[in-house]
């Protein structure tokens, strides 16, 4: 027991000491925070009376954003199946393809959504167009990620038995990995969704359409009272989301025991098919209606965006002591909301998941808190703070903490609903408390999937971090927005790169870290 | 359990006095919102805030941001104490918090507005504002004074409707305006005068490709806009400090270099008016903001 508990106290000793550090650098301080709660509740309070009579113009931008959404969501998911298949380790045909192509997806993946869209509404117009190749962008690298994750845990003794028996590469890809993908596929689609419909509210920044466009005029305006209209049409759509993805996951899993005689088991491929062309032909024509281009313009577009990034590689090297002291900000700010948040969807965690919660009622009550949480843009958050505690590092952090807190307490909290109920009850019958068995049962068990949920949040905090820059709340997306603006794409370049090249070195980092500890 | 909860007592414990050390001497805070339609890329403030503290003699801290909704509610809430934001961001935060200003800043021509203007292709048959009608206009976005609100007040004036007269998008910037009506994806872009020369380097040929259709009323340049809550004592030491600044050999030639600004003249809350009356003709209530 004592080395383990060694081991336990100096890991824990080293997270306060980091913790400490990174508070000291966004100059952390209960005392401003606590001074500032008058004037931030006042900003509240100015969003608690939701102007109703403005649900109608939210609802047609709404419509605008799913129709984007789902369109990208979907070709997303679809494009990043093959690429899998082609990137996962443990089926690829080459490694060598693999890790280039790992490490060409993880570098796009640091792009943050507004330069994506930024560059795509330069390059396509404005309209749906650009915000859907931009989603659809963000989607295909998300769901990549998940589907190669998975991928890789398929257990290496199921591929090597299906080799032995004489299959081929297809048939393998056919009988082991197809089936792992397919019923992944649903749950990755509405996580994207979900992210999608999100994100949408970050283009409106750069005129992308959709109910983005609408909240940030509001915003721009002091429309609180309009703003609070959409965040809570933005909450009930989230929530739709979640419940259709629940619904339609249960379906899809009964769906494996629909035959009862070998008849129907045979057909039922050509079926499956069947339903499938059916499905893409719909989708397909939906997808044709939404995209609103011709070709001639297609190619003038390509052109200049051939242009715009012949601009971004040749880097402006002079910049980067602007780099550095942008992204060192935006780094601890990440660090920080990241380690806040995790402290915090710890705790939460065990209130919301509805097998570990004391009563059922908390695990409703805080799955509605958690879900407000991530629902409100961390800008706005971050505006609110801004508005306590005034400029610096502090504002964004506090705002980000926020946001993780909910987003990883949701993805924490169904980890556990879906782990083995037999570890719980094995604890539970030893006549130990709940807490115990959580303490004891659950928390090692799913330890691991929280620490590789943790990391993905960092990864994904610090591209939310460049967006906070541009109300005064620190890190590095002042000046990433100010040479948008000025069309300094070589500058663009290079902070793209340096914010690149700091997430991978921190995934680099997290790898090792997680080896260690696992 | 223990354990945990140790552990954030001395997270507290710890944070706590961490923000009890950083407890500083007086300080002003000045935040700068560069107008997206300006002539400078501005990034550092430092070498302003410098020169104020000297004038001033206490120390200010400056900050920039590209959106001024953190800048106003900051105005609001007494965090910041003054700062140089766009003219519609001044009449949002008298509005909301009786901020007040004091000066405004003076272009390279000497004044101290701005017009914006209305482009269309050179070969357009777009020869008055009445051949506007069915056409496709590209605004900059909703909060644009210069790209939104006055050309949209100058269209309604010229009896065109915006929701039934034109069709219309917002391009997300000035630059991009530009470049969707050179790519004739719109036939009538509105930008600030010129836009054509700051993007010379990347739509070289965009004098030859558009003409100009016409120019708004004028717009009141970048405002120094201090908190409602700010004594007269220290408005007076502000208005003084950038006026005299502005005077000294050294402190114009930096503000010249660094922020396009060609020294300041007072200014009065009657200046913007034209701005609440240009929004109020959009209907941008900015009463019910509060």
């Amino acid at each position: 027991m004592s080395h383990k508990r060694k081991k336990i106290y100096i890991f824990l000793g080293l997270a306060i000491f980091a913790l400490t550090f990174f508070c000291v650098m966004i100059d952390f301080s209960f005392l401003r925070i606590y001074q500032g709660i008058p004037s931030m509740y006042n900003l509240v309070e100015r969003m608690l009376s939701p102007n109703l009579s403005y649900t109608q113009e939210v609802f047609s931008k709404l419509l605008e954003t799913i129709e984007i959404a789902v369109t990208s969501s979907f070709v997303g998911v679809l494009l990043a199946m093959p690429f899998a298949l082609l990137t996962a380790g443990n089926i690829t045909p080459s490694r060598h393809v693999a890790m280039i192509l790992n490490r060409f997806f993880a570098f796009l993946r640091t792009i943050p959504n507004l330069i994506w869209a930024a560059l795509l509404v330069s390059v396509f117009s404005i309209g749906q167009f650009s915000g859907i190749v931009a989603l659809t962008i963000t989607g295909f690298l998300i769901a990549l990620k998940l589907f190669r994750e998975n991928i890789e845990t398929i257990n290496e003794n199921l591929l090597n038995s299906t080799k032995s028996v004489g299959a081929n590469q297809i048939q393998v890809l056919r009988y082991c990995v197809l089936p792992t993908i397919l019923e992944l596929a649903a749950s990755v689609f509405f996580m994207v969704l979900e992210i999608n419909i999100r994100s949408a509210t970050v283009l409106g920044l750069v005129g992308a359409g959709g109910i983005g466009q609408i909240m940030w005029r509001d915003l721009n305006h002091l429309r609180y009272d309009n703003l609070a209209t959409l965040v809570l049409i933005l909450l009930l759509t989230i929530g739709t989301i979640d419940a259709l993805s629940f619904i339609v996951r249960r379906y899809i899993k009964r769906s494996f025991i629909l035959h009862q005689s070998i008849e129907s088991y045979k057909r039922a491929p050509q079926k499956r098919i069947l339903q499938l062309i059916l499905l893409s032909i719909v989708l397909g024509f939906w997808i044709m209606n939404a995209i609103d281009i011709n070709y001639a313009r297609l190619i003038m577009g390509l052109e200049q965006g051939y242009l715009m990034i012949s601009r971004m590689i040749r880097f402006e090297w002079a910049y980067v002591p602007r780099l550095l002291e942008g992204i060192r900000e935006s780094f601890f700010i990440a660090i920080f909301a990241t380690m806040t948040g995790a402290i915090g969807a710890l705790f939460l965690s065990f209130f919301t998941a509805y097998n570990t919660a004391p009563l059922k009622v908390t695990s409703f009550l805080t799955k509605g808190m958690v879900n407000l949480l991530r629902t409100f843009p961390p800008i706005v958050t971050a505006i609110i703070f801004f508005r306590g505690v005034g400029p610096g590092p502090l504002a964004g952090a506090m705002a980000l903490s926020i946001y993780t807190t909910g987003v990883l307490t949701k993805l924490y909290s169904e980890v556990i609903e879906n782990s083995h109920e037999n570890i719980k009850n094995s604890i539970l019958v030893t006549g130990s408390t709940n807490l115990n068995a959580f303490r004891y049962g659950i928390l090692p068990e799913t330890l691991p999937a929280f620490i590789s949920l943790v990391l993905y949040r960092l990864e994904s905090n610090i591209r939310t971090s460049t967006i906070l820059g541009i109300i005064g709340a620190g890190g590095i997306g002042t000046i990433l927005s100010m040479n948008i603006t000025w069309r300094n794409w070589e500058r663009v370049g290079l902070l793209i790169l340096g914010i690149s090249i700091m997430i991978m070195s921190i995934d680099v980092l997290s790898y090792y870290l997680r080896k260690r500890l696992v | 359990m223990n354990k945990k909860l140790m552990i954030i007592l001395m997270i507290v414990l710890i944070s706590a006095v961490a923000g009890c050390t950083s407890a500083k001497e007086e300080t002003i805070r000045m935040g700068f919102v560069p107008m997206m339609d300006g002539d400078k890329l501005i990034e550092s403030v430092e070498p302003l805030a410098e020169m104020l503290s000297e004038e001033i003699g206490v120390k200010v801290e400056a900050f920039t941001a590209t959106n001024y909704v953190g800048v106003v509610e900051g105005l609001g809430s007494g965090q910041v104490d003054f700062g140089f934001i766009p003219p519609f961001a001044y009449v949002l935060a008298n509005s909301e918090s009786n901020a007040q200003v004091v000066l405004t800043a003076l272009n390279s021509s000497g004044e101290s507005s701005y017009r914006s203007q209305f482009l269309v292709r050179s070969d357009s048959d777009i020869n008055d504002f009445q051949d506007i009608h069915n056409k496709t206009v590209a605004f900059v976005d909703p909060s644009s004074t210069s790209g939104y609100l006055f050309p949209g007040a100058h269209l309604m004036a010229e009896g065109v409707e915006l929701e039934q007269d034109i069709e219309y998008i917002y391009s997300g910037g000035h630059d991009k305006a530009l470049q969707l009506l050179l790519n004739g994806d719109v036939d009538v872009a509105t930008t600030f005068v010129d836009v054509r020369q700051r993007y010379e380097k990347d739509f070289p040929n965009a004098m030859e490709q558009t003409r100009v259709l016409g120019y708004t009323n004028d717009i009141p340049n970048i405002s120094v806009t201090v908190k409602g809550s700010m004594d007269a004592d220290m408005q007076e030491k502000i208005k003084n400090a950038l006026l005299t600044i502005a005077e000294d050999e050294e402190g114009s030639a930096l503000l010249k270099e660094l922020f396009n600004m060609y020294g300041f003249v007072e200014a009065t809350d009657e200046d913007y008016n034209i701005i609440r009356e240009t929004a109020k003709s959009m209907n941008v209530d900015l009463q019910e903001a509060n």
